[in-house]
C-alpha cells in the first residue's frame, strides 16, 4: 500500500522509469531462471563446410647470416719471463681452439655446399610441394601422359574389337582365349602369339586374323613411344 | 578435389596393369557374322533306269538341307551362278588326291567358308547318300560320312545330315528331326491331334487321334515317348461326355485314360521324370492344378482355388523339376506365377498387362515366355508373345504383325520353346486363320511354317528325338 501510495505521489515521468525498471527486472528474472533452472542448449560451433587448406603458401625464409671468417690475429704481450711463459702458453691454448673452432665451421660448410652440388648434378625431382592452386606432379606418368595413355589404350582396344569377327556357329560356346602382341615405335605388331588357347582351332585363327587386320596400330604419343614398344600387350578374347 | 581422386584412379589402373611390363587390354565381344555356305545340287551315281524318281529325291534331299541350314541362322547361302566350278562334272573330293577332284581354290576365290559335296544312289528302295564338308580357307575336311536309308525317309536322312554338321560345327546337337504336336481340324469340323516334323512339311503330319469329337492340349512326355492330351470321352453310366485327360504311346498306339474327374481335366505338362503329369481342372467357374502319378494313378491337389471365380490354370514344370509356372486370376487379372514344386515361394512375375497367359520354361530354365495381352479385346487389345527372365526382369516383346488386309493387329498366341531353347513356336491369325510360326528368342528370323487355311492349336515343340 506503501509503495503504491508512493508511485501515485511520483511524476509521469518518473512512473515511466518505475515501469521500465520493473519491465527490465521482469526479463532479466526469466532469462535468470531459465538459466539457473533449465539446460541450455549447447552452440555448435563447428563449421558446415569444412574446408582443408591443401597448402599453405611458402613461408619466406630469411637470409641466415653466413658464419664470418675468425682472422688469425696473434697478440703480442710484454711481460716478466715467469709470467710470460705462463701466459704465452695461455695464449697458445686459446688460439688452438679458436683455429678448431673456425675449421669445424669451414667443414660443415663445406658440407653444405658438397650436398647442394650433388643435388644439382643427380637432378632429383623435388618433393612435390604444394601451393595454393598449383597441382602438384604425380608418382608414375604425370597427369598428361596418363591421359594420353589410356586414350591410346582405348584406341588400341577398338582396333582390335572392330576387326575381331566370330562366325555365328561359334558364338554362344564359352570360347576365351589369350593372345600376346608387341608393337615397334611405329604402331607395327611385330609379334603376335597365342598365350592361352580356346582348344578351338578356329576360334585361334579368328584371334591371329584380327591381329593382322589391326596391324598397323596407331602411332605411339611421342613421350610414350618407349614405354610401350618395351612393353608387350596381352589382349583377352573376348 | 575431384581431379585429385581421378588421379587416384588413374594412378590405381595404371599399376594394375603396368605389371612386369605387360599391359592387358579386354577386347571385348566379337561381331558376328553368318558363314558363306556353297550348297551344290547333288550328284547322282545310281543307275539311270531310276530316271525321274532319283531326280526328285535328290531335289527334295536339297530343299530339306537348305530350309535346315538357312533356321539355323549359321549359314548364308552361295549363289549357285557365283560357282566358278560345274559341280556336276567335279568329285566329291579335292585334287590333287582325288581323280577328276574339284579345285579348292576356285572356292576360295568366291570367299567360300564351307563347301557342302553330296553324291546319293537308290538301289531297291534304298538311298544311299555320301557326304562331305569342307572348310575351304584351309582346305579341311570337317567331315565325310554315309547315310543309308529306306527311301520312304529321306527327308528323315536330310534332316539326319543337318542335325550332324550343327553338332560338328558347335558342339550342341541339332533340332531338324524334332516334330511338333497339335491340334487342328485338318479332316472335317473336328478337333484331333496330330504330330510332324518341326518344318511343318505336310508329307510328315501324322493323324494321333480320331475321335470325330474334340481332342486338345497335347503335350510331350520328356524321353518323347507318349503324349498327353484331353478328350471330350463319352461316359456310359452318367451318359454325358466329360473332358478327360489321356496317354498316347507311339510305340504301341495305345491310348490310356489318367485322369476322369467331373469338369474339365486339360492342359496337361509332364514333371522331368516322367512319372507325374499336372493339368488345370476346371468345374464350377473354380480352376485349380493338380497332379496325377502314372504309376499309382493317385491324384493330387497342387494348387487349389482358394474362393469362386479364382483360376489357376495352364501348369508347366521346369527342366530341373523344382519350379512350376502357371497363370492364375488371384490378384483379379490373369497374371503369371511361379512356384516351388514342393508349394512353397508363391510369387507373382508379371504385374504389366490386361491378361497374361500359356507361359512356358525354356529349357535351361532361366527364361519364360508367355502371350500377354495389354488391353483388353473389347478396347482392340491384342495378344503377342513375350519372353522374360524367370524372376520377371528384363521382359521382350518376340512378336508384332498386322493382320492381312486390315489395321487391326494380329494374334499371336500359344508359345513353346525348341528343345535346344533358340527358337519359339506360336500360333498367329494375322492371315485370318490360326497358322504355325517360328521366330528366334530375340525377336528375328521369324518364319511361316504352316500355309493353309486350317486352324491350329496348342503347338508344341518336342524334346529331342532319337535318330
Amino acid at each position: 500500500m506503501k509503495v503504491i501510495q508512493a508511485y501515485d505521489g511520483l511524476t509521469p515521468f518518473s512512473k515511466n522509469i518505475v515501469i521500465s525498471l520493473g519491465l527490465h527486472l521482469f526479463i532479466i528474472s526469466i532469462f535468470t531462471i531459465k538459466f539457473t533452472l533449465f539446460k541450455t542448449e549447447n552452440i555448435i560451433f563447428e563449421n558446415a563446410i569444412r574446408v582443408d587448406m591443401v597448402a599453405l603458401p611458402e613461408k619466406i625464409k630469411s637470409k641466415t647470416a653466413k658464419p664470418s671468417k675468425i682472422k688469425n690475429k696473434t697478440v703480442r704481450l710484454k711481460q716478466k719471463k715467469k709470467k710470460a711463459k705462463y701466459f704465452k702458453k695461455k695464449q697458445l691454448k686459446a688460439l688452438k681452439e679458436l683455429k678448431a673452432m673456425s675449421a669445424l665451421d669451414q667443414i660443415k660448410q663445406d658440407l653444405i655446399n658438397d650436398e647442394k652440388n650433388k643435388e644439382n648434378t643427380n637432378n632429383k625431382p623435388k618433393d612435390p610441394v604444394f601451393k595454393g592452386n598449383i597441382i602438384a606432379s604425380g608418382d608414375s606418368l604425370d597427369g598428361l601422359n596418363q591421359l594420353k595413355y589410356n586414350k591410346y589404350l582405348s584406341e588400341v582396344k577398338r582396333r582390335i574389337n572392330q576387326n575381331f569377327v566370330l562366325p555365328a556357329y561359334l558364338n554362344n560356346q564359352d570360347l576365351k582365349a589369350k593372345a600376346l602382341i608387341a608393337i615397334d615405335m611405329q604402331g607395327y605388331i611385330i609379334k603376335k602369339e597365342i598365350l592361352e588357347t580356346s582348344n578351338n582351332n578356329l576360334f585361334d585363327q579368328s584371334v591371329l586374323t584380327s591381329i593382322d587386320k589391326s596391324s598397323p596400330l596407331p602411332q605411339p604419343p611421342d613421350r610414350l613411344k618407349s614405354l610401350l614398344s618395351k612393353n608387350s600387350f596381352i589382349l583377352s578374347f573376348p | 578435389m575431384i581431379k585429385y581422386v581421378f588421379l587416384l584412379i588413374t594412378i590405381f589402373f595404371t599399376s594394375s596393369f603396368l605389371n612386369a611390363g605387360q599391359i592387358y587390354i579386354n577386347v571385348g565381344s566379337a561381331h558376328v557374322k553368318k558363314s558363306l555356305l556353297a550348297l551344290p545340287a547333288l550328284n547322282y551315281y545310281g543307275s539311270f533306269s531310276s530316271g525321274k524318281r532319283a531326280v526328285k529325291t535328290g531335289q527334295e534331299i536339297y530343299k530339306v538341307i537348305k530350309n535346315d541350314l538357312q533356321v539355323s541362322s549359321y549359314f548364308s547361302f552361295v549363289d549357285p551362278a557365283a560357282f566358278l566350278e560345274d559341280t556336276k562334272l567335279t568329285g566329291l573330293k579335292p585334287k590333287p588326291g582325288a581323280p577328276n577332284g574339284f579345285d579348292f581354290n576356285k572356292w576360295k576365290v568366291i570367299e567360300t567358308d564351307f563347301l557342302i559335296r553330296i553324291g546319293y544312289k537308290i538301289n531297291a528302295g534304298k538311298i544311299e547318300m555320301d557326304a562331305y564338308v569342307y572348310y575351304v580357307p584351309q582346305a579341311k575336311t570337317v567331315f565325310a560320312r554315309t547315310y543309308k536309308a529306306e527311301l520312304s525317309m529321306t527327308r528323315s536322312l536330310a534332316h539326319r545330315f543337318s542335325n550332324d554338321l550343327v553338332v560338328e560345327l558347335t558342339g550342341k546337337k541339332g533340332i531338324f528331326n524334332t516334330k511338333i504336336a497339335f491340334t487342328a481340324n485338318l479332316h472335317g469340323k473336328f478337333k484331333e491331334i496330330y504330330v510332324m516334323d518341326w518344318d511343318g512339311h505336310k508329307s510328315s503330319i501324322k493323324r494321333i487321334t480320331r475321335s470325330k469329337n474334340l481332342s486338345i492340349s497335347p503335350d510331350w512326355s520328356p524321353d518323347g515317348k507318349k503324349l498327353a492330351f484331353t478328350n471330350f470321352a463319352y461316359h456310359p453310366k452318367a451318359r454325358t461326355r466329360n473332358a478327360d485327360l489321356f496317354l498316347y504311346t507311339f510305340a504301341t498306339g495305345k491310348m490310356e485314360l489318367v485322369a476322369y474327374k467331373k469338369g474339365t481335366n486339360s492342359g496337361a505338362t509332364f514333371h522331368p521324370n516322367g512319372r507325374y503329369v499336372y493339368y488345370t481342372h476346371s468345374r464350377n467357374a473354380v480352376s485349380d492344378i493338380n497332379r496325377v502319378d502314372l504309376v499309382s494313378e493317385r491324384i493330387s491337389s497342387i494348387i487349389k482355388g482358394r474362393k469362386k471365380w479364382t483360376l489357376d490354370l495352364e501348369p508347366h514344370i521346369s527342366a530341373d523339376g523344382n519350379q512350376i509356372v502357371f497363370s492364375s486370376t488371384r490378384s483379379g487379372r490373369p497374371m503369371i506365377y511361379t512356384m516351388s514344386i514342393n508349394g512353397t515361394s508363391l510369387k507373382r512375375r508379371t504385374f504389366a498387362g490386361w491378361y497374361n497367359s500359356s507361359p512356358r520354361f525354356s529349357p535351361d530354365g532361366k527364361k519364360i515366355v508367355f502371350a500377354g495381352q495389354d488391353r483388353g479385346a473389347h478396347k482392340g487389345g491384342f495378344f503377342d508373345i513375350f519372353i522374360m527372365n524367370t524372376d520377371g526382369t528384363n521382359m521382350q516383346r518376340l512378336t508384332s504383325a498386322m493382320k492381312v488386309n486390315s489395321s487391326k493387329n494380329a494374334n499371336n498366341e500359344e508359345p513353346s520353346f525348341s528343345p535346344d531353347g533358340q527358337k519359339v513356336i506360336f500360333t498367329s491369325d494375322r492371315t485370318h486363320r490360326k497358322q504355325l510360326y517360328i521366330v528366334d528368342i530375340d525377336g528375328s528370323n521369324e518364319r511361316r511354317i504352316t500355309f493353309d487355311r486350317y486352324n491350329y492349336e496348342k503347338p508344341r515343340w518336342s524334346p529331342y528325338l532319337e535318330q
